[in-house]
């Protein structure tokens, strides 16, 4: 199981106050309109309190991107735990990510579209994201009698997801819990074929743990 | 019209394709200007570069750059649609009458393909740049991608519950073949594009034709690899 790394709860109280002024404020407009000035004015943070913590206003993007995506990734960790078999351990990191982007569009949109655009030292926290969903359909080629040759097909679908839940929120359009189910046809077809894929859509959704604190 | 003596005529005059020098003057500045904004933003990211950087890069004025564009998100949004129109008809060119789905479907993604591998620098500005220049660019490029969905929607006629295939099951495949480009992208490997083609044919074909159909189809994908343009 992945290692847990959430850490925000040991965040000080100025910290937090950045964060959801962060959301708030990225959520109503893109990064390159996001001032240093208006974040501080938001989360009610002087310059050189804000100074104390970080570099600049990527660094502070970037920190707490890597704050809240942990905290997310350690919740899909906790829902596949349980289970050893690729296909139950995917679904289970499946409704566990519905459940998390279905809490807040506002987290949601920084974690799968706003941090993309924020400069490249968050481009990597996010590709860190990705890659740890990557290397868990990936796994889906070490089972019996898997279709798929190389790792392009956990990127391709596991891009295309992360595309569709960003399009999604951006669009302002929840997504339905019963796509998940849809999302898993997707993901098991190209590893373990129709007939396998087509049994996900009939599959509720397994238990999952509470999420973590924020 | 009479060539000038010991020359004769290159071109037949015709009115529809005359332009004038000042109409070749525009044509060529808009060209500049759209080709160094798709360059600064592959290599810069979409927010780092400024309308100043496009006119230096171009070699225009900043009134020249404004007159043919309100602002560098105008720019980018007409180099976007410049490609997504040449795409669009390089598909159309690739689509010979008749030809069965599974292979306008290769047909399709070998063009993606070609402009991935052909012209990467632009490829990265639209694939890779695109989704982080804001909402109405992002709207260009999911609209650019879905453009996808109703050729692979065709495909329900083949599947004999077309119709129970789940809902969201087209936009998904839009967007992991958009996403295998986009992944050879930054990883620089944009050589090894037409080696993944049949794997994302595969992905594309089995849901609606079956393991062994897509497989089959998927093998027969494969074609030597064209050597680049010279440039």
């Amino acid at each position: 199981m992945r290692e847990l790394r959430a850490e925000a709860g040991t965040r000080s109280a100025r910290w937090h106050a950045l964060r959801d002024a962060l959301l708030e404020l990225g959520f109503q407009r893109d990064y390159e309109a996001l001032g240093l000035e208006d974040l501080l004015a938001r989360a009610g943070v002087s310059a050189a309190d804000f100074r104390r913590e970080f570099a600049d206003l990527e660094d502070c993007y970037r920190d707490i991107y890597a704050v809240e995506r942990d905290r997310i990734l350690d919740e899909l960790s906790l829902a596949a735990a349980p289970y050893t078999a690729w296909r139950d351990r995917v679904r289970a990191t499946a409704y566990a990510l519905w459940r998390a982007v279905s809490v807040d569009e506002r987290l949601t949109y920084f974690i799968f579209v706003g941090g993309r655009g924020a400069g490249e030292r968050v481009r990597r926290e996010v590709e860190v994201a990705m890659e740890t969903i990557f290397d868990l359909l990936d796994e889906g080629r070490s089972e019996p009698g898997s279709l798929a040759s190389t790792r392009t097909t956990a990127e391709s679908i596991g891009g295309g997801i992360w595309n569709q839940i960003g399009a999604a929120v951006t669009n302002g359009e929840p997504m339905a819990e019963r796509v998940v189910g849809y999302m898993m046809y997707a993901t098991v077809l190209p590893y373990l074929g129709t007939e396998t894929a087509e049994a996900e859509l009939e599959i509720p959704p397994p238990p999952l743990p509470a999420p973590l604190p924020r | 019209m009479r060539a000038l003596p010991g020359r004769s005529l290159r071109q037949t005059v015709d009115d529809a394709t005359l332009i004038t020098p000042q109409e070749q003057t525009r044509r060529d500045q808009r060209r500049r200007i759209l080709r160094a904004a798709g360059e600064l933003v592959a290599k810069r990211g979409y927010n780092a570069v400024t309308a100043d950087m496009i006119v230096k890069r171009a070699r225009v004025s900043p009134r020249t750059f404004y007159r043919h564009y309100r602002s560098k998100e105008d720019c980018f949004l007409a180099l976007f649609d410049a490609v997504f129109a040449q795409v669009r008809a390089d598909v159309g060119a690739a689509l010979a009458e008749e030809m069965p789905w599974p292979e306008q479907v290769i047909a399709t993604l070998r063009v993606i393909g070609d402009l991935v591998r052909t012209d990467p620098l632009l490829a990265r500005a639209l694939i890779v740049e695109a989704p982080t220049g804001g909402p109405v660019i992002f709207a260009r490029y999911e609209r650019a991608t879905r453009a996808l969905v109703p050729l692979f929607r065709r495909g329900r006629e083949f599947h004999p519950r077309g119709e129970t295939l789940p809902s969201t099951l087209e936009v998904t495949l839009a967007g992991s073949v958009l996403w295998s480009a986009y992944q050879r992208l930054i990883v620089g490997e944009v050589d090894r594009i037409e080696a993944i083609l049949p794997e994302v044919v595969a992905l594309v074909l089995r849901p609606y034709l079956g393991d062994e159909e897509a497989a089959r189809h998927a093998g027969e994908s494969v074609a030597p690899v064209r050597p680049l343009a010279a440039s």
